[in-house]
């Protein structure tokens, strides 16, 4: 950074010039820009003064359980409203019949939830057919959150 | 092949590229129409990821029109300060920040978005919708806590990471760059369908939306849901009870403020390297990135390269921007590989370079695509103020400043000093000196460093008032030119000065001969205590007629010396004849000549003396005759008679004897003789008045004897005072 209260190069130009006395040397600059009017934009809902918002109860939530675009796998996603914490565990169950696939993964520590991110399964494990993804959530603080059930379909 | 460009097109250049730079504020530039909402694609990710999209000075301007004015009692925004922590670089995300004592929320927000590439638009936007406060002109202390609304984790240590405004800024645009950069490690992914609610409420429901880039699936991660159609419906307002609102006024208020979150910017490119190779006698820095327009990615476009150098001046340089880059031609197909730029621009001094980058567009879409600094380090040079003292006094007063200086890096070499003196008027006068003179200590400090690096200087005092001495050493090494490092700052107040005295007396002296006015004093300059200074005097007669004389006040006066402890000599004591009777105005002036009291004169009081006629005062007390044994008698008289106006001097006393044979015979007496009760009841006349004198009388029968005080003085000749009649007989 310039330090503006120090005298700049150009000075000494001016004394090499000039001689040895130097006159005008100024204070700093005025940076501060002036302020202008302006009507705000309307319709602001500023969360009130002093409130935090209003919690949100934990809930798991599915975000997306589907067939990737190449057909090679399942990818499901989720994220736990109402918590933020990184030390839980979700679990992805997929069902039809009798058949049951699952995998987990961690819970990491979002901005408003607790994500459990995007999880693959190879497509191989699954039959075709209409199948159920939920999600189950569980850490230290909670036990067995679960979340609705969404359909899957497998071509 | 670097192409030559004359200075009147760097400096259309500098006019175009500042076409881009206009600063946007917080009024609305167009009413958003919640029909253009799509909730797959709420922001562009160029917009989104554009950490030059607004400069500090931006950002506080925005914030200044924003909050106009900001009500008692509260900070707003964008008077906001705090210190900040310096965050390590974050590797994919973020560069390292810089913390800083005193950073403006402005360059809070400049500075996490050019750390992490993070729109300062985007933020400003963010805690708005979150907070509200950039609008807010009474903003509470919890808003600046959580003003981003990033969340603390429940085991986390909130104060130092995530709470306050610094942290909060920080940890939101980290976690935007986190999303981005492992988008399938978060639940929002781009470029595929997600489920995504309406509400925190189950129950309100969900769509399926189709997230088309990675700023979008971020905002939902960040906060998870979309506005329905109710709140689509009331844009600037509020819907049903299942309206969502954050996602929703993030793209209005963006929409308004900055206009369109989703146009892409065009052209698109990059800084991706901005490093200097410091070599013995200058630097090389290197800018090289890439940038293409978007309409056209086939053809080649210009980089215009500015360079801003640590003194502020900037450089221009042109570029076409054809060189090789594969990974360019990769991302955007159809591009081709000839989109790279590289320049190497040599410098001659170290300190802190900024480049910004333009690309220029075909159909005259230049914008600026990014903006790095980077400093070539710089050693301060040494020294140090020894001694800084007053010499001499009264016009010979100076300043004395002594003391040292070297530049480590060429410590052979001896450098220059500048000393800047502020004088009481506020003007500065610089001076440079070569600091050569020997300093033996320095030298054996500075092993090979030699001993000339003393300076001294010696300033005139040339008016009283308060001065300051600023002593600055200048680096000598090329690298080093610019790190001026301020010695020291030092203060003196010379008091003013100025002729102190007083005028002990003005007399009328009444001396019949040659009447004056007498005027007797002292006066010295207290800036200038040794010297003989001028006395004017200045004597306005009864016609109003002003004479000036000049006097020197230079006899001795040894009490006026002890008294004021100083030496030579003050004292005046001065006559100035009169010719006409009446009042004269004296007035007398000490004159200044030191130069903390120049044009400080001090004027004594003026004072008025009357050459006025006042007849004598006297008393012919007693006449008596005593028979004497030739037959005459001899007549005893005696009084006394003062001429007030030479009460010193015994005036005369005329006797006038009228004869029984009616002859009339004159006797002039002086009234010298001692009468101590005069001198009692008139102590300015003096008892030298009296008289006690005899006359023979020499005829028998009855005498009248009359006694006439005589007018002596000056002004008083002819004003004669009959002091009575007596009859005696024999």
């Amino acid at each position: 950074m310039r330090d503006r209260t120090r005298p700049t190069w150009q000075y000494v130009g001016i004394v090499l010039i000039a001689g040895s006395v130097l006159v005008g040397c100024t204070g700093p600059a005025q940076e501060s820009p002036s302020p202008t009017t302006s009507t705000l934009a309307p319709g602001n809902e500023s969360t009130a003064k002093g409130e935090d918002p209003s919690p949100v109860p934990p809930e798991a939530v599915l975000v997306f359980a589907s067939v990737d675009a190449d057909g090679a796998a399942v990818s499901a996603s989720a994220y736990i409203a109402g918590v933020i914490e990184n030390d839980g565990v979700c679990t992805f169950t997929f069902s039809a019949g009798e058949a049951v696939v699952t995998t987990t993964s961690d819970g990491l520590a979002d901005r408003a939830t607790t994500s459990c991110g995007t999880v693959q399964v190879p497509i191989g494990q699954f039959t075709s057919g209409t199948w159920d993804a939920t999600v189950s959530y569980s850490s230290a603080a909670f036990s067995e959150l679960v979340s609705a059930s969404s359909p899957l379909e497998i071509p | 092949m670097r192409r030559r460009f004359p200075a009147v097109m760097i400096a259309v250049l500098a006019l175009l590229a500042g076409l881009f730079t206009v600063i946007p504020t917080a009024e609305p530039a167009n009413a958003a129409d919640g029909r253009n909402f799509n909730p797959g694609y709420i922001i562009s990710d160029g917009l989104f990821y554009d950490g030059a999209a607004m400069s500090a000075g931006e950002v506080q301007s925005f914030l200044n029109s924003a909050v106009p004015s900001c009500r008692s009692g509260y900070t707003c925004l964008k008077d906001y300060r705090q210190a900040t922590p310096t965050r390590a670089a974050v590797s994919g995300r973020c560069a390292a920040y810089a913390g800083a004592a005193n950073e403006s929320a402005a360059q809070i927000i400049a500075k996490v978005g050019q750390a992490c590439g993070f729109s300062q638009k985007a933020m400003i936007v963010l805690l708005e919708k979150e907070q509200g406060i950039i609008t807010d002109d009474w903003p509470s202390a919890r808003q600046y806590r959580s003003a981003t609304g990033y969340g603390c984790p429940d085991t986390a240590d909130c104060d130092s990471t995530y709470y306050g405004f610094f942290n909060q800024v920080y940890a939101a645009a980290l976690q935007f760059k986190n999303y981005q950069a492992n988008p399938t490690r978060w639940n929002h992914v781009p470029g595929r369908v997600n489920t995504v609610r309406f509400s925190p409420n189950a129950a309100c429901g969900s769509s399926q939306v189709y997230i088309q880039n990675a700023a979008t699936a971020g905002l939902y991660n960040y906060t998870p849901y979309q506005p329905n159609a109710s709140a689509l419906a009331n844009l600037y307002g509020t819907g049903d009870a299942c309206g969502a609102y954050g996602n929703r006024n993030f793209w209005r208020m963006y929409s308004d403020w900055f206009g369109s979150p989703t146009d892409v910017p065009n052209p698109i490119g990059s800084i991706d390297q901005f490093t200097a190779s410091v070599g013995a006698k200058t630097a090389t820095l290197t800018v090289r990135g890439w940038t293409l327009d978007m309409n056209r990615s086939s053809s080649a476009i210009e980089a215009h390269v500015y360079l801003t150098y640590p003194d502020g001046s900037v450089k221009g340089t042109p570029l076409t921007a054809n060189q090789s880059r594969p990974d360019v031609g990769g991302a955007y197909p159809g591009a081709g590989n000839a989109h790279g730029y590289s320049t190497n621009l040599e410098v001659t001094r170290g300190g802190t370079y900024q480049a910004c980058v333009y690309g220029i567009g075909l159909s005259g879409n230049n914008r600026l695509l990014q903006c790095q600094t980077l400093v070539v380090a710089q050693n301060e040079p040494l020294g140090k103020v020894d001694e800084f003292v007053t010499t001499g006094s009264g016009s010979s007063t100076a300043m004395k400043v002594r003391g040292w200086a070297l530049d480590p890096d060429a410590s052979a070499v001896s450098s220059q000093v500048h000393v800047y003196v502020t004088q009481p008027g506020g003007k500065v006068v610089g001076t440079s000196l070569v600091a050569d003179k020997a300093r033996p200590d320095i030298g054996a400090t500075f092993p090979g460093a030699g001993s000339a690096h003393g300076f001294e200087l010696s300033i005139p005092v040339t008016t009283p008032g308060i001065y300051q001495v600023c002593s600055y050493a200048i680096p000598t090494y090329w690298k080093n030119i610019g790190a001026n490092r301020l010695l020291e700052c030092q203060s003196v107040n010379y008091v003013k000065a100025f002729p102190n005295g007083q005028v002990d007396a003005i007399v009328a002296d009444q001396t019949p001969t040659a009447p004056a006015i007498s005027v007797s004093g002292w006066t010295y300059d207290a800036g200038a205590p040794a010297s003989s200074i001028g006395a004017h005097v200045y004597i306005t007669d009864p016609n109003g007629v002003t004479t000036g004389y000049s006097r020197k006040a230079d006899k001795a006066r040894d009490d006026v010396n002890r008294a004021f402890g100083i030496s030579g000599a003050h004292g005046f004591r001065e006559s100035f004849p009169v010719t006409v009777k009446g009042t004269y105005t004296v007035c007398v002036y000490g004159i200044a000549v030191s130069s903390l009291s120049v044009g400080l004169n001090t004027p004594f009081p003026c004072q008025k003396v009357t050459f006025g006629t006042t007849a004598p005062t006297g008393a012919f007390d007693s006449a008596s005759v005593t028979p004497t044994a030739d037959g005459k008698a001899t007549l005893s008289v005696s009084g006394w008679a003062v001429d007030r106006d030479l009460a010193s001097s015994p005036i005369q006393v005329h006797f006038y004897v009228t004869r029984p044979d009616a002859t009339v015979k004159g006797y002039p007496f002086v009234a010298d003789e001692t009468r101590n009760d005069v001198a009692r009841a008139y102590p300015w006349a003096g008892s030298n008045h009296g008289f006690a004198e005899q006359i023979t009388l020499d005829q028998k029968g009855t005498y009248q004897v009359c006694a006439i005080a005589i007018g002596t003085a000056w002004s008083n000749v002819g004003a004669n005072t009959s002091l009575g009649c007596k009859t005696v007989s024999y």
